[in-house]
Formats: C-alpha cells, structure tokens, sequence
C-alpha cells in the first residue's frame, strides 16, 4: 500500500547574480515520481547538486513543489506551517546530515527527546521519562544518557539520540537525508543496522538520500538514480547493481572503489553541468560516452523495461528490445 | 534522584566547577549595592538634604575629618555618606531598569525582524538607523523639555539609550541561528513560534545578548551622569551618582572627596557587573568547562 506519492514534482529557485544582475531559473526538481511503502526502503542516489536533498524535503512537505503534487495517505500536502502541516509532522520525520547540528547543544539529550511528545501532547508529562528511556534503549543508548549534553557523546550516539527523538511520535515516514555520511565507517554500521532493525519492528517507510552506492544496496528494497533533476534509473538494487541499464549508473558504479577490478576503471569526463543552463534533450548527453545525435535533441522518458526496472535513456531501451529480439 | 547522582557522578567536572573568587566579590558588591539600595532609608545617617552650613567642606576620617560625617561633606554641608547611599538607590534603579528595559525593548524588535523579515524588518532596521544618526542628548533635551522629568520617563528614556545595538544583535543572532541545524530540527518536529524562540533560540543567543546588556550598564550609569551634568536628569534636591559627580566637579582641587567616593562606586560596579555577566556567559554554556 502506497503510504507517500511524489507525482511529478517540479521545485525551481531564482537566484540573482549581484544586485543588478539577472535572476536565474535553477529547477532543482525537474519532475521526479517517486512512491513510499510501509517498511519498505526507498534509496535515493546521485552526485552532490542533483536535487536529492529537494525531494527529500519535497516529501516531506517542508516545501511545496511547484508543480506535481505529494500525497500522503490519499490527502495532498498541507501547507507549511499551517495547523495541519504541524499536525502532519508527528507522522513523517527527517534525520539530518550533521548530529552536531541537528541538536540544540544546551540542551540535554533527554529534553531534546521529549519535545516531539510535548509538542504534539502524546501522553501526559509524567510519562515522559519513562518513555525517553525506552526511545534511549530502542536505539540502544543507556537511560543515564538522557543526562548528557550534544557535545559529551560521540557522534554515532548523537545519531542515535536524533534517531530516538525522531521515532518518539512513532511516524510513518522515515527520511534519511544522507544520515550517516558525516560517521566513521564503522561507526556507520552500527546505524545503519539500527535503521534496519528499527524499520522491521515500526514498520516504517523509509527515503534513503545518500552518495554511497553500496550503503544504499545494503538497506534499500528499490534504488532510484538522480542526475541533474531527474530519475534516470530505478530498479532492485541487486539488478540495477549487477546490470546497469543507464551510462550514467553505469559511471557511478565504476567509480565505487573494487579491490578485484583489473585495469582503469571509465571515469566521467566533464562537470556536472550548471542545473540553471540544462543541456537540451537528454540532460547528461555532454557527459555520455555513447550518446547518440537523438539525445541532444528528444528528452528521453522514464520508461519501464522488460525486466521491470525504470529508465530513461534512448539507447538502454534500443538495446533490451533489441536482446529480446535475439532471445 | 539516582539519575541525578550518575550523572554528577559522570561529570564531576561540569557540575561542581568552583566559583571564582573575582566572581564571589563581584557578586558580593552587587548584593551590597542592591541592599544599600534597599534599606537606604536606614542606612543613612542623616537627611540628605539637612544643611550644616558651619562645618562645609569637612574631609573625610583619616584626612583630619570628625568622626560624625565618615566621608565628610560637600559645599553645603551636607553629608556625603548619606548622600552616596540614596544616590546608589537612585542610579541603581534607574541603570537596571534602563538596561532591562533597552534589552527587552531591543531584543524584541531584533527578533520580529528576523522572524517577520520583508517590510517589517525594513521597519526596523530604519528605526535603528534613525536611533544611531540621531545625538541622544538632543533626543533626551527634546523628551524631558516637553514632558517634564520624572525617575519613571528618565528611565524609559534612558531605555532608549543602547536598545539599537541590542536590536541588531538580536536580528543579526537571530538570522544566524535561524538557518542552523536545530532549529530546522525543532521546525520540523512541528513546534510552534513560542517553543523556538523561548525554549531554543533565546538560551543559544543568550550568551551575546548578556555581554550586550552588560556593556550597556555603566554606559547608562554615564549616560545618566551626563544628563543630570547638564541639570536634565536627577534634579537637585534629589541625588544621583552622576549628579553627585556631575555637582563635585567644581571642587576637584579643593575638596575631591565629593566626588572622589561616587566615582569609585560607579567603577567598582560596573566592574563587578562585567565579571557577574561575562562568568554568567561561560555558565550557561554547557560547553565550556
């Protein structure tokens, strides 16, 4: 059952040159449709700049898009900061980048986690100690640390108290905003397994925004390929990781370091080019090794391939009819 | 209560830290001044206005003074002690309200900036454009020409005197932590304007404003001692620390007494309200230990 839609959404800033200079259409989101399901992982990938951050805020509906629309549970989103929107937040929470900064650091941890209660008055004042130590001990924290200040716990643990404060209105969306990228890698383990774990036992459905491809096929049901705005790919993490349909998945996996790979591995040549100039057609033909004179000119759309995944590339669609047609 | 004693017991450092001696004294001139202030009525040994025209001029004890005026008297006889004593009541009411009021006044104005932005923070800002290009004294002559003087519109004008600088602080702070993690955090939870601004973005912004207000506070005291210089504010025969000093000026060669005990008072104070504020500052971060 589909908890969270995101159909088409489009978000663009303008931002200005200097005080005299010309405002610039820079479309961040240039129609994305994405669909969360209960404890299901949705993994959102893509280089820096390529809007994944947008969507994670487009779904949760911390800004509105400018066209499309986000529905959950059947209703479009409120606008923020009205009395539903706030009444909205107890159902969808965002875990941040950066623990440090997620975090009022005078406060103790414990007070930062009964906010969310006091906020939406989820049971009376007295429970909710108790409930902090139980929140404490889901993420696997010890109650005595409901005590201590942002700045006395490591930052797996500040992690842990922001995922604890986020799971303290038991929500139904969990968007992850790249959550472990600022931890060690040991340390990224640890919180990942947390989600995992948490996911299984709330039933949560779940945004999974990061760079790190092979994170994100360690815990995502479906992966979906961000370039520039757009999907390009969208599949089951074991297909698209084995068989990458898109040249641009098939970049990025390159570029994931392999100790058993033999030789030069196909680098990317270029930038990523500047969303506010995109390039006509397919916007990563600059960037293509087996671009064709089609992709400068007809946009290709997010179409489903035989084997079910999702992706917008001419020639990836040429290329599976063209197997079928042998097979 | 066990979690309170674990978690002393985890940060012993933190939570018994030692007060400072610099700190102790301080505090403890406050407390004097505040209590001089308060039971001044007692305190004094005689009027402040009972002229003893035969003894004008005594030195204090030590300097060939009686022992019946301590801090000897002024040039009209009058005795200094209980004069420094009603002025401290007087420049202590009229230095902390100001400052707590030009913070409040200034602090408020900062943050419905910040939060409002667009016209109204436009508002504001000429506002404290206006404050800062316009001379205060000729605001205060302007004021106290038209409306008389009172210590309650001395203190509200006085109010005025600094609140553009608390003003942008706050707006300048306010804009800073508005766009920082927590308070997006906070945001996103579903919290309304009373939970973010009092229960987060004051205590984090606390810190400057304290080291504002504190800055601000013997800058009333002087501001104040200017006025009643000019025969603006405390109005003879009622006595201010300015106005003793302001008053004193004529006998600095002669008989610097007069002026020589406001002057340490007004120091010492304002000292002691710095250390107090700037200790204040450290102790309300938890992070710095």
């Amino acid at each position: 059952m589909t908890l969270l839609r995101l159909h088409k959404v489009k978000r663009t800033y303008s931002t200005r040159q200097g005080l005299f200079g010309e405002t610039e259409q820079v479309s961040a989101v240039n129609g994305v449709s994405l669909s969360l399901e209960r404890g299901r992982t949705v993994g959102l990938v893509g280089e820096s700049g390529c809007g994944k951050s947008t969507t994670g805020r487009l779904a949760l509906g911390i800004e509105l898009p400018d066209s499309g629309d986000v529905t959950f549970d059947g209703t479009r989103l409120p606008h923020p900061n009205t009395k539903a929107w706030k009444a909205l937040r107890r159902r969808m929470q965002l875990i941040f980048q950066d623990p440090l900064g997620a975090l009022d650091r005078r406060l103790t941890i414990g007070a930062q986690i009964k906010e969310p209660l006091a906020i939406h008055k989820i049971g009376s004042p007295a429970d909710h100690e108790g409930q902090v130590h139980r929140l404490l001990a889901a993420v696997g924290m010890r109650p005595d640390q409901a005590a201590s200040y942002p700045h006395e716990l490591s930052g797996g643990q500040r992690q842990r108290a922001i995922l604890a404060r986020a799971l303290a209105t038991s929500p139904d969306i969990l968007v992850c905003d790249e959550p472990v990228s600022a931890l060690d890698v040991s340390i990224q383990a640890q919180v990942v397994n947390l989600l995992l774990d948490l996911q299984k036992e709330f039933g949560l459905a779940m945004l999974f925004i990061s760079h790190d491809l092979k994170l994100v096929g360690c815990l995502a049901h479906e992966v979906a390929v961000m370039y520039l705005g757009l999907i390009v790919e969208q599949g089951e993490p074991a297909t698209l990781y084995n068989e990458p349909a898109h040249p641009y998945t098939k970049a990025l996996l390159a570029a994931v370091p392999d100790s058993t790979r033999r030789g030069p591995r196909p680098l990317l040549s270029g930038e990523p080019p500047n969303p506010a100039a995109r390039p006509t057609g397919c916007a990563f033909h600059p960037r293509c090794p087996i671009a064709v004179p089609k992709c400068s000119q007809v946009e290709p759309a997010l179409l489903p391939r035989a084997d079910g995944r999702l992706v917008a590339c001419h020639l990836a669609h040429v290329e599976s009819a063209a197997g079928e047609k042998v097979s | 209560m066990t979690e309170l004693a674990s978690a002393s017991a985890a940060r012993p450092a933190t939570r018994r830290r030692p007060i400072p001696r610099g700190v102790v004294l301080a505090f403890g001139w406050i407390l004097l001044m505040i209590l001089v202030g308060a039971f001044a009525d007692v305190l004094r040994p005689y009027s402040i206005t009972a002229l003893d025209l035969s003894a004008r001029l005594t030195p204090p004890i030590g300097f060939g003074g009686p022992i019946t005026h301590p801090l000897g008297t002024d040039e009209l006889g009058r005795d200094v002690l209980s004069r420094l004593i009603v002025s401290i009541r007087v420049s202590l009411l009229i230095a902390f309200g100001a400052t707590v009021l030009g913070v409040f006044l200034g602090g408020t104005l900062g943050l419905v900036a910040a939060h409002f932005r667009g016209l109204i923070e436009q508002i504001v800002l000429m506002l404290i454009d206006a404050q800062a290009a316009l001379p205060f004294i000729i605001l205060a002559l302007s004021v106290l020409a038209f409306f008389g003087n009172s210590l309650a519109l001395l203190i509200a004008l006085l109010a005025l005197y600094g609140w553009e600088r608390h003003a942008r602080v706050a707006r300048g702070l306010a804009l800073a932590a508005s766009t920082q993690g927590y308070m997006l955090a906070v945001r996103q939870l579903g919290a309304g304007p009373w939970r973010l601004y009092v229960h987060h973005m004051l205590p984090n912004i606390s810190a400057t404003m304290i080291v504002s207000a504190t800055l601000a506070f013997p800058e009333i005291i002087l501001a104040e001692s200017g006025l009643s210089f000019l025969g603006l504010g405390v109005q003879p025969p009622m006595t201010s620390l300015g106005n003793m000093v302001g008053y004193g000026r004529g006998y600095i060669s002669s008989a610097p007494w007069i002026l020589l005990f406001p002057s340490i008072v007004i120091v010492i104070t304002t000292l002691a309200i710095s250390i107090t504020g700037d200790w204040l500052r450290d102790r309300l971060d938890p992070t710095v230990s």
